[in-house]
């Protein structure tokens, strides 16, 4: 059985259709990137996964049911919604324990959600002077607090620095490693490289991809050689008179589609045009995301 | 419930402002009737009979401290949606109204014991620092004692009347779903129709008083017919500022899960 199903969803408001005929399944286990660009719907999504938004017409259900159906709703499905949502004047430790009061979960969960996300240290200062990235870790303790089986997280890499990108990443990894599905959104796919096994992208509130991560990447062109000499212009021609589409990116420096690596060696060696530089370059899903979304 | 019940006492006990609205409506309403107490004379009684309402003036701080508890109330989910975290309370709880009822229970509980403290504290020292200044029976008036049937009407429903204020102001802020909006909302209702009944002819402007919560609901103070006072029976009027709170309160559980989040 499918974790999170969403069938159908639609969400209008007012003259906004933000949320579009969206049909996806994510099955259990699974760390799903819900990507699209800002606005695309992806929030909406969440809230009517999450039963804090009324969907227009459709359904959807996360661990079978809706969530306002679910018994003990927090022991099976957590969220991070937003990093507010947080009292500035309520300590980290204060939040989770109203938070595992009010899901029927022992208050003393709070203690351990605050060591697995490294704010055991802040537990008892007041959330009004976290940084973001102490909150975002805030919101993942939050969603921990009843060790659900399916996360939604709504940009959780959102505005924070490379160190907190790199923990945010290793975390979402562990807890897959621990069986649990993990849908999270972002609007930035190279946050979600690496992290992610399958891709739902959506844009203006339709579905424009559901797949795996691989078979993705594998849709993209990934030919593209970067390549740097200083006989750029007889290069192009070179090049282009074997078949290849080549772009200058500045000075001496040229980006080639349709040849492979090899290829373009020998034929600057044949031509004595000495190169400095010869990269091939896979394709990231941040080009194949940009391609898409465009 | 009994655990959304706990969740939110705990909201409200770990924010400090909590302790500080409740800590001002307190200060408040007992030092500014001391002050009223402290600075009334009386020039005697008129040959009509004596006619200050000792009870109702004792009480008087009850004006002022009514909007430290109109913070109280509307902060308890005000705050919620300023914040976002309203949305993390309903995945945390979805049954929405319970929540509501929840936040209800627990400020009202709260302003009920502040209240009835403010209150009886105000009539000790006021009516004391009044009849120090000439209010007692050398010349006429009525020596109440805190144990006094009319007494304790007025006390005790000066702290009912709190309470009413508060989920009335709760109502408001889940209906708005904006603090600043709600607090002002709020202090109009109770304020705005004082001042339009000083300018209406009097058989409007009687009516507006009666079926206003500030002007109806504190008639419970009165010991004393003065020809201004509000013309309603004190525990109707009481039930007027009550029927205020349901009303909002109730339109607020009808609306908050109708509502998207």
């Amino acid at each position: 059985m499918a974790a999170i199903s969403v069938q159908g969803l639609t969400k209008r408001f007012g003259d906004v259709l933000a949320v579009d005929q969206l049909n996806f399944e994510i099955d259990q286990g699974t760390v799903a990137g819900f990507l699209g660009p800002n606005g695309a719907g992806k929030t909406t999504t969440l809230r009517m996964l999450l039963g804090l938004v009324a969907p227009t017409s459709g359904t959807a259900t996360v661990a079978g049911r809706p969530y306002r159906e679910l018994p003990d709703p927090a022991r099976r499905v957590g969220a991070v919604l937003e990093a507010s949502g947080l009292h500035p004047g309520r300590s980290a430790r204060d939040h989770l324990r109203v938070l595992a009061v009010a899901a029927g979960i022992d208050p003393g969960r709070a203690d351990q959600a605050l060591e697995l996300t490294g704010l055991a240290a802040a537990g008892r200062r007041r959330v009004g002077g976290f940084s973001l990235g102490m909150r975002q870790r805030l919101g993942l303790a939050a969603a921990l607090l009843g060790d659900p089986g399916v996360l939604l997280l709504d940009e959780p890499v959102n505005g924070l620095d490379p160190e907190g990108i790199r923990w945010i990443r290793g975390f979402l990894r562990a807890l897959a490693a621990e069986g649990r599905t993990v849908l999270v959104s972002s609007h930035l796919m190279s946050e979600l490289e690496g992290t992610a096994d399958h891709l739902i992208v959506i844009r203006n509130g339709k579905l424009i991809a559901d797949a795996p991560v691989g078979e993705l990447l594998a849709t993209a062109d990934n030919s593209r050689v970067a390549v740097r000499t200083h006989r750029a212009g007889p290069l192009m021609t070179v090049l282009a008179d074997a078949g290849a589409r080549v772009e200058s990116a500045g000075d001496d420096r040229l980006t080639v589609t349709g040849l492979e690596a090899e290829r373009i060696a020998d034929l600057a060696a044949l031509e004595g045009i000495p190169l400095y530089e010869l990269t091939p370059a896979r394709a990231s899903l941040e080009d194949v995301f940009l391609e898409m979304t465009r | 419930m009994r655990r959304a019940l706990r969740a939110e006492w705990t909201k409200l006990r770990t924010v400090h402002s909590t302790g500080w609205s409740l800590g001002l409506a307190l200060v408040l309403m007992v030092l500014l009737s001391a002050l009223g107490g402290a600075e009334s004379e009386t020039s005697g009684c008129p040959a009509s009979g004596c006619d200050s309402d000792i009870v109702a003036n004792s009480l008087g701080g009850v004006y002022f401290g009514q909007f430290a508890v109109i913070a109280l109330g509307v902060m308890a989910i005000g705050s919620e949606y300023g914040t976002g975290l309203i949305r993390v309370t309903f995945v945390a709880e979805p049954r929405r109204r319970i929540v509501v009822i929840a936040k209800a229970l627990a400020v009202g509980g709260a302003v009920l014991v502040v209240g009835v403290l403010a209150s009886a504290l105000m009539f000790q020292i006021a009516s004391s620092l009044l009849a120090g200044n000439g209010f007692n029976a050398d010349i006429g008036y009525p020596e109440w004692s805190l144990t006094d049937p009319e007494v304790l009407r007025a006390v005790g429903g000066t702290a009912v009347y709190l309470v009413a204020i508060a989920l009335l102001s709760l109502g408001v802020a889940a209906l708005l779903r904006h603090t600043a909006a709600a607090i002002s909302c709020v202090t109009a209702l109770l304020v705005v129709p004082v001042f339009a009944a000083s300018l209406l002819p009097e058989h409007i402007s009687d009516r507006v008083l009666q079926i206003s919560p500030m002007t109806a609901g504190l008639a419970i103070q009165r010991t004393v017919e003065l020809p201004d006072s509000v013309p309603i029976d004190p525990w109707v009027g009481l039930g007027v500022a009550c029927l205020w709170a349901l009303a909002a309160l109730a339109a607020a559980l009808w609306l908050v899960a109708r509502r998207d989040a």
